[in-house]
């Protein structure tokens, strides 16, 4: 009889459930896949009866329950931060005590009624880890390390914001923490707000507006807004921040620091946020390789293991690996909040006596993070008919060929593949697919599927063989979370224009790749191996028969602003809303050319919020 | 929770303890200190 253990983050941003048996993950996902609310802070009711489903299981099959952050402690944060924010602060203090009064410092109550509401059996204990614990958990337990040091980032939970652990065997130690206000993820969030972007999920679109620019603020940065230490430790100047008073990130300091007032959401994107974009990102990045270091140094550690949001910034992640300081290093695909929901469940089971199993075999226990539901042919099968949409059904090989010759042909391919990812990048099992040689693919995908901002580039999947042909990669990077330059091999020579600037820089190809290459000839690259999405893997092996190489852009499906799809239907739905040319629906191929008219009674690009 | 009661609460309680809490200690004032060769924290004792 399996131990079965339920994880939950929510209440925050990314709601999540996750299910593990033995101590190892089988079912995951996040809130917002089921409710089409991007990220989604409920509490995940659907995403924990999928779990269930999955496994065949009750609450009653479950031993514990492991939510990821102690909320008492986080109160005892937020009360401290209304005190050391007086006189000021008062619109902070009326809007969000009395939510935290109510029920928020009484989580665990709050999720027994939702669990009990879902009459699904009666519920088991509930268990609190706190949230950097959570972290540190789903970065090393996972992983395939039998030992490793462990590097966590974010925002903040309770306290801490930053922390260093080693793990052994099926042992977290924690060795050094820096704690609120002082956080790297909320220096990340400050600049993310100044330059227009949403907070929680704008700091990917700084992440990627900085190859554009100059850091010619770094210095300013490193003077006045945060001073980090040789071994990376640091802390901010919180006279130029609003987080501990107010509801929004800056004021008027940083107005006066940076030339002026912050940029509009939606507004015009100048010199100015491409260059602070630079800046913020170097500075980051520099503290996060100190931390590397020091992580190394307290740890005597050849092996890194990453979570926490900042854990998202591929391209810090990339620095770490390029930086040689370690032989490799393995970033939890969720590395965000979802994750914690993991965390916490892995950190319960492994008290209850769970083995790490895969440790010490090369393999990590996520699956290819492929934890989320699937649907098969003949439930597909089903749907088209019910709803009368034109197909056909093919063998694999037959499909995956006629995929690959539509992606060598310019078109643009919906992929939809067994288990829904878990965590934010799509990794051939709900992605978008276009060929990457093509200069014109970036800015064609851009408008006709993603309607978004053209600056941000796409993204490459290659097989794992195939890498080093086309990336400096010196390890494998299956969750699409490091970035590496592209080989010099399939670089182009680029003469220089000093008269381009911004954007227009994007349109220079300068690799044979030009749709997954940055502006600086960098690319987030995600390598494929056959056990971790061989149906994926298949494909790939096709397109490279087609036309000799495997490299394909892969972006997520989904129209912007809504998260990536979970079902048939909102896959169907997305094809049908843009201008993907042809859907692989599991063993199903649908052509754009022989649908019907696509009717909605809503237009749903005013009813799909803006990310 | 009303407003007014609220505003009350953070007035009558809420700024006087942190008036005085900046004068005994202040755990979110830490300002910079070149001296320090690192601002790194133990961990609390995990205590669950």
């Amino acid at each position: 009889m399996s131990d079965l253990v339920l994880g939950i983050s929510a209440y925050y941003h990314d709601s999540a459930a996750v299910l593990v048996s033995d101590g190892r993950p089988v079912a995951a996902a996040q809130e917002e896949r089921f409710t089409r609310r991007r990220h989604d802070p409920a509490f995940p009711a659907r995403a924990v009866e999928y779990c269930l489903d999955q496994a065949g299981a009750t609450l009653a099959d479950v031993s514990a329950i492991g939510y990821y952050e102690d909320p008492a402690l986080k109160f005892r944060r937020v009360l401290a931060t209304y005190l050391g924010a007086v006189p000021f602060g008062l619109a902070s203090f009326r809007d969000t005590l009395p939510g935290w009064w109510t029920s928020k410092r009484r989580i665990t109550d709050v999720v027994r009624r939702e669990l009990e509401a879902l009459d699904r059996g009666p519920v088991p204990e509930i268990v609190c880890r706190r949230h950097h614990e959570s972290h540190a958990a789903s970065a090393f337990y996972p992983s395939p390390y039998e030992s490793a040091a462990v590097l966590c980032i974010d925002g903040v939970g309770e306290w801490a914001t930053t922390t260093i652990w080693h793990g052994r065997g099926t042992g977290l130690r924690p060795l050094a923490e820096i704690r609120f206000p002082h956080s790297l993820g909320l220096l990340y969030s400050a600049f993310t707000y100044f330059c227009g972007f949403k907070v929680d999920s704008g700091e990917y679109k700084l992440m990627g507006l900085a190859p554009y620019g100059e850091p010619r603020y770094a210095d300013l940065i490193r003077r006045k807004l945060i001073d980090v230490k040789p071994d990376g430790s640091f802390r901010l100047n919180l006279r130029y921040f609003e987080f501990l008073r107010g509801q929004v990130m800056t004021g008027r300091g940083f107005e006066k620091l940076f030339d002026g007032p912050r940029r509009e959401p939606e507004g015009e994107l100048t010199r100015r946020e491409f260059d602070l974009a630079a800046s913020v990102q170097l500075v980051t990045e520099e503290a996060v390789l100190r931390l590397a270091r020091t992580a190394r140094e307290l740890t005597g550690e050849s092996r890194l293991c990453l979570a926490g949001g900042v854990a998202l910034n591929c391209v810090a992640n990339g620095k770490i690996v390029a930086d040689s300081l370690f032989d490799e290093i393995w970033v939890q695909p969720a590395a965000g909040d979802a994750g914690g929901a993991l965390g916490a469940a892995l950190a319960v089971a492994i008290d209850r006596g769970a083995p790490r199993s895969h440790a010490g075999t090369g393999l990590d226990a996520m699956s290819g993070a492929l934890l989320g539901p699937e649907y098969g042919d003949e439930q597909i099968a089903g749907y088209l008919a019910a709803n009368g949409i034109p197909h056909r059904r093919l063998e694999p090989a037959e499909l995956d060929a006629e995929v690959a010759r539509a992606i060598a042909a310019g078109k643009v391919v919906g992929w939809f593949q067994g288990r829904m990812e878990f965590g934010p990048r799509a990794l051939g099992a709900r992605s978008i697919l276009g060929d990457a040689r093509d200069p014109r693919t970036q800015s064609a995908m851009n408008l006709k599927i993603k309607f978004r901002e053209s600056f941000r580039p796409f993204a490459p999947s290659v097989l794992a063989d195939d890498a080093k042909d086309f990336f400096d990669l010196r390890q494998d990077s299956p969750y699409m979370l490091v970035v590496a330059p592209v080989a010099e091999a399939a670089r182009l020579a680029v003469a220089p224009d000093p008269g381009l600037t911004g954007l227009d820089l994007l349109k220079v190809p300068r690799s044979v790749i030009p749709a997954v290459t940055h502006v600086d000839g960098s690319a987030r690259v995600q390598t494929v191996h056959p056990r971790d999405n061989p149906r994926y893997h298949q494909l790939l092996l096709a397109l490279k028969r087609e036309t000799g190489g495997s490299v394909v852009v892969n972006t997520s499906f989904n129209v912007r602003g809504e998260p990536i799809v979970n079902t048939p239907h909102e896959a169907y739905t997305c094809f049908m809303r843009t201008d993907i040319d042809l859907l692989a629906l599991g063993g199903f191929l649908l052509r754009k050319a022989d649908q019907p008219e696509w009717r909605e009674e809503v237009d749903w690009r005013t009813a799909v919020p803006l990310d | 929770m009303s407003k007014v009661l609220l505003t009350l609460a953070y007035f009558l309680l809420v700024v006087p303890a942190g008036l005085v809490l900046r004068v005994v200690r202040d755990p979110l004032r830490q300002s910079w200190s070149a001296r320090r060769p690192s601002y790194w924290q133990t961990p609390p004792d995990p205590g669950r």
